[in-house]
């Protein structure tokens, strides 16, 4: 961990915690589900920053309550992912060559063995997720790459020779664990989770576009985005500013990212 | 405890160990599929008739379907009919499923392993001119940029963007309508992303191999151009960048998914949004089972591929 990685965690506390629970708070309600037919398909303006959609909605309001709802649900699995990844990721090591790690490492391959959104949208499908639980579902499939990166941490720290010393001196297992290897480990899956987040985001746009998820009229960026495409001569604001809301997120998360991670952290996992 | 594995595996076993984990993997993929849609809430044979059916033809569905059976009977029964390759009807049009998914799934693979394809070849490209012009390189940061964004994102702006340049091309008709440039035209739009992450990964590998000592004795040789970028430079980093590649498969596929729906190709991605409306688990199942198959197969073939490839992955 270096001196620059608090400010990386409160940047995604913001980003992914607050603000998108701001954007809720402040979109929800009339203003983003009004309809108003005599003024559909307005070109953005002065009152109508992003225009107005087919049905003569506010399309700023409507794009920023679905911005909110993507990137909370994306936070959201984002923790969910993190916690498995690690707490999995640090039994499978720990177990090495064991039956909780043959397990593991089983489960962790049959997640690699089926396209992410394939699994998401079965799972979704299946039980039915709503908004509220979509993030389980996310993060109970993003959880798998990050893991394998934990595994391999853990079997290779219980190795080393601080471990094996304070092995030695008889510190118990779970206090070597606490203390000595989780803080070791923690970093890399975080890394490299933060790779995957495009992705989190991306699986709640491909589960809205198969009716899953966020039912209308509640906007999601991947309906916004879908939705407009058919108004795309006509209208181009409907998909392209929800898409480049996203563009811009995206931009300054990289550029943070590039400020706040070390290359030698990166060690890209895609 | 003294561990075998120094000793030369036989034949049989350097087969056996990859096939026999590949087949686990595909009965695990079956075991999913089966526990995933016995435990979904409701009666299968309910959802099938839809509320109004009578409680008569239900019960009638549910002895037909096998459901009145205990749950290990009907996981054996399962497996049963996977090993025949018998995956049952589906449910919204009647007709057998295992057909109708390979169709479909054959269009995505189409467009998918055309994508994966393009993008090897072009990173590969894009690399040796870098090599060649190394004032080039900044422009890389765009396609790092490029990593960072979600997969339908990258996708869904290309789309857009070929959909304004080229006002020729209706975006929400190109799958119709067919001609050379309209078939490579989903391919070239999916091959965006993983050409972003397989141009930065071998542009890695090389950047890392360059600070190696074997490269700095291949340049005091003599050596240079496109023999030491392919000897000294390529073929060190070749199985990381073809690792990176298989896990983009994924990927590709999701931006396959995208592309049917933008440019209205009636591949998977049709099929997934039929069975996700009707709950047509049947073809669910099918579309898991067939998606397993086929991304075991290709693992299995990249394991392979990389101990033929890099004599370091044999040892």
């Amino acid at each position: 961990m270096n001196a620059r990685m608090p400010i990386l965690i409160a940047f995604l506390v913001i980003v992914l915690g607050l603000m998108p629970e701001a954007l809720v708070r402040f979109n929800e309600g009339p203003k983003a589900f009004e309809t108003n037919v005599e003024r559909r398909l307005e070109s953005p303006s002065a009152s109508q920053p992003f225009g107005t959609d087919s049905l003569g909605r506010n399309h700023f309001s409507r794009t920023l309550l679905a911005t909110g709802l993507s990137l909370k649900v994306a936070g959201r699995a984002f923790v969910v992912a993190f916690t498995l990844a690690v707490l999995l990721g640090s039994i499978a090591g720990l177990y090495k060559d064991r039956w909780p790690d043959h397990f593991l490492s089983y489960v962790i391959s049959l997640i690699h063995t089926v396209p992410f959104i394939l699994l998401a949208v079965a799972l979704a499908a299946v039980f039915r997720a709503d908004l509220n639980v979509i993030y389980l579902i996310v993060g109970g499939i993003a959880w798998a790459p990050p893991a394998r990166i934990v595994r391999a941490q853990v079997a290779r720290m219980s190795e080393a020779r601080y471990v094996v010393a304070q092995k030695a001196y008889g510190m118990s297992s779970i206090a070597i664990f606490w203390r000595s290897i989780l803080p070791a480990v923690a970093l890399p899956p975080f890394i490299s989770l933060l790779y995957l987040l495009p992705e989190l985001v991306g699986l709640d746009v491909g589960l809205s576009y198969f009716g899953l998820g966020a039912q209308p009229p509640t906007p999601t960026l991947g309906r916004l985005i879908f939705d407009g495409l058919t108004h795309l001569r006509s209208a181009w604001w409907i998909s392209m500013l929800p898409a480049l809301v996203l563009v811009a997120f995206f931009l300054l998360l990289y550029m943070v990212m590039q400020r706040t991670i070390k290359p030698s952290e990166k060690g890209l996992n895609l | 405890m003294v561990k075998d594995s120094h000793r030369t595996p036989f034949l049989w076993r350097r087969l056996a160990i990859p096939f026999g984990n590949a087949l686990l993997l595909f009965i695990g993929a079956g075991v999913l599929s089966f526990v995933l849609f016995s435990v979904a809430p409701g009666d299968p044979a309910r959802v099938i008739l839809g509320p109004q059916a009578s409680q008569e033809s239900v019960s009638a569905l549910r002895e037909e379907l096998g459901l009145n059976q205990p749950l290990l009977q009907q996981g054996i029964d399962h497996f049963g009919r996977i090993v025949r390759l018998e995956f049952g009807t589906s449910i919204s049009n009647g007709r057998p499923v295992l057909p109708q998914v390979l169709e479909k799934f054959s269009i995505t693979a189409t467009i998918g392993l055309q994508a994966a394809l393009l993008s090897l070849i072009a990173s590969y490209g894009i690399n040796l001119l870098v090599h060649g012009f190394p004032k080039m390189v900044p422009a890389l940061g765009l396609l790092r940029l490029g990593v960072l964004m979600p997969v339908f994102l990258l996708t869904v702006l290309g789309a857009i963007s070929v959909g304004i340049l080229l006002p020729g091309i209706s975006l929400s008709s190109a799958g119709a309508r067919s001609g050379p440039f309209t078939q490579i035209l989903p391919s070239l739009l999916a091959s965006l992303y993983p050409l972003a992450v397989m141009t930065t990964v071998l542009r890695d590998g090389v950047a890392a191999e360059m600070g190696r000592p074997g490269y700095r004795a291949a340049r005091s040789l003599g050596m240079g151009g496109f023999p030491i970028f392919h000897r000294s430079l390529f073929r060190p980093s070749l199985v990381p960048w073809l690792a990176v590649w298989v896990n983009q498969l994924s990927l590709v596929f999701f931006a396959s998914l995208v592309l049917e729906v933008i440019l209205s190709i009636p591949g998977t991605g049709n099929l997934l949004l039929v069975a996700v409306q009707t709950r047509d688990y049947p073809v669910l199942q099918g579309l898991i089972l067939v998606n397993a198959a086929f991304f075991i197969m290709i693992s299995l073939i990249a394991d392979w591929a990389y101990t033929v490839l890099d004599p370091r992955v044999r040892s």
